[in-house]
């Protein structure tokens, strides 16, 4: 239990990884010519800045940005045009039926909201705009309390999603990841929950690509970015494989999406690394991030971390903030058509999300001179604006 | 004998270190180190503020400090108000750079034994036992 509870706080330590640097930074003209607008939103007193577990929905052509507010316990629906919250959803917390801590939302609607609680994905609950539960998921009880655990991250660059049967949750590993014989094709990191049956299965295609396997890598960056787009497509982006593996009604295939930026492969270590050469090679290699899908414009982004700064005595946090990262345009067939080249210390590619506007990156980077804890803004890019 | 007499030094000097650098984060952050000190960070333990809000609540503030690391002074002050006497923010994030916490909370007792907290029971538990 000891082993689950470190690696979940590790999920905290990869997750919470905000962005920083470059205190006069001015955005580029090459970044610029996409931005086409910026959302600014108000924080109460009772907000923090961090927006960890949000989700994007859209109704009557109008945006909202749903965000958990810990605090509250509230779903805070956030308008994106006038930055005010429009509704504000108490869920229900108190045990047994409500959900104390929650691991992460998934807004299918403003009246369908799922909220997931850590490790497991009994006792899933799914909302409407009043805070009513109208389900609560119960998938049958492992006897082994240990195998009933599911380690799903449900945030971020790994949401949980809906495919119309199934919610589909990213998990990571809770065992020794520094062991090689470990890294193997057996785990999976997709589960998939299937709402009707009430059973639980794992993804086939979502387990550790040949590249990893047998070897030893930096321990908190064994994780998988994943999208599903219009067609039902899951498309799976690992963070050293310049390739992303997409499958399309079980077949499997590789299209490579690789970065202009990416000089050298990530080599894995020789012998069992200690925290620092860890954190070393975490921030001196480019790897890829996130993987999104832009349904509006049938377009995939895909995140890319440029080689950071390492110093021993530097808070690991800050100095992964203060990196440049890219985005990666892809159009439907991954054919490449862009990459954009954003500074570090302005922006928090661990809360980028896409909406109808295009690409919405938040400016609550840790390491950023201008944040402030009462507003949050965020600018929206457009990739296709000089089409 | 000669084992356990290296042993036992080395001990020694591990917890003299330990409550060296206590003394050292008590006078930055401004708390008295001899009372048992709670260290919460929210800065990388996604889960803390949800988990762990309620059972600080509880905790007997004569007896525990209770410091919130954090660069937000507005999540840490929700997480519990700082009074400058039992509560306090650690903004600068000292405690990490200094290398007293991790990720999970960690009790520090005045001789500099550090006490890793796994959940809030467990918490609970050891404040009753190493803090009666």
């Amino acid at each position: 239990m000891k082993k689950i509870l470190r690696h979940l706080s590790f999920v905290g330590i990869v997750f919470l990884f905000a962005s920083c640097e470059n205190k006069n930074a001015t955005l580029s003209e090459g970044i610029l010519r996409y931005k086409v607008g910026e959302s600014t939103l108000s924080l109460d007193d009772s907000t923090a800045i961090d927006f960890m577990r949000i989700s994007y929905a859209e109704e009557e052509g109008n945006e909202y940005l749903l965000h958990q507010n810990e605090f509250k316990k509230s779903i805070q629906v956030f308008d994106l045009e006038s930055g005010l919250v429009a509704h504000e959803i108490l869920y229900p917390f108190e045990q047994p039926l409500g959900i104390k801590v929650v691991q992460g939302i998934t807004a299918i609607s403003l009246d369908s909201i799922f909220i997931f609680m850590p490790l497991s994905i009994r006792g899933s609950i799914l909302i409407n705009r009043k805070g009513e539960i109208l389900n609560r998921y119960m998938p049958t009880k492992e006897e082994d309390l240990e195998k009933s655990l599911i380690n799903h991250v449900s945030f971020g660059a790994m949401p949980t999603l809906f495919d119309g049967q199934n919610l589909r949750f990213i998990q990571l590993p809770t065992f020794e990841v520094s062991n090689p014989s470990n890294i193997n094709d057996t785990y999976k990191f997709e589960m998939l929950y299937n709402l009707e049956s009430n059973e639980i299965e794992e993804a086939e295609e979502s387990g550790f690509p040949e590249f990893y396997q047998n070897k030893i890598w930096p321990s908190q960056d064994i994780s998988v970015s994943r999208i599903m787009d219009l067609q039902g497509r899951i498309v799976y982006s690992w963070r050293f494989l310049d390739s992303l593996i997409v499958v399309e009604n079980g077949i499997v295939e590789k299209m490579l999406a690789k970065s202009n930026f990416k000089k050298q492969d990530m080599s894995p270590f020789q012998l069992m690394p200690n925290k620092v050469q860890d954190m070393e090679k975490l921030i001196q290699f480019t790897k890829y991030y996130g993987i999104y899908y832009d349904e509006y414009r049938d377009l995939f982004y895909r995140t890319v971390q440029h080689p950071g700064v390492f110093d021993g005595d530097a808070i690991p946090k800050e100095m992964d903030a203060s990196r440049k990262f890219s985005v990666l345009i892809l159009d439907h067939q991954f054919n490449k058509l862009n990459e954009i080249v954003f500074p570090g210390g302005i922006y928090n590619i661990y809360r980028a999300f896409v909406g109808k506007r295009g690409f919405y990156l938040p400016k609550n980077n840790v390491m950023n001179p201008e944040l402030v804890e009462d507003t949050l803004s965020i600018d929206i890019f457009d990739f296709t604006a000089h089409d | 004998m000669i084992r356990i007499l290296v042993l036992s030094l080395l001990a020694l000097s591990a917890c003299t270190n330990s409550s060296t650098e206590l003394r050292l984060y008590s006078k930055k952050i401004g708390f008295n180190s001899d009372k048992a000190t709670l260290l919460v960070s929210l800065e990388n333990c996604s889960y803390c503020f949800g988990e762990y809000q309620d059972t600080v609540e509880e905790l007997d503030k004569l007896k525990f400090n209770v410091v919130i690391i954090s660069s937000q002074k507005k999540k840490a002050s929700l997480f519990a108000s700082p009074d400058d006497n039992s509560v306090f923010i650690d903004n600068e994030k000292i405690a990490i750079k200094l290398g007293l916490i991790e990720s999970l909370p960690i009790i520090i007792l005045p001789s500099g034994e550090r006490l890793e907290i796994f959940s809030p029971e467990q918490l609970l538990n050891y404040a009753e036992t190493y803090v009666p």
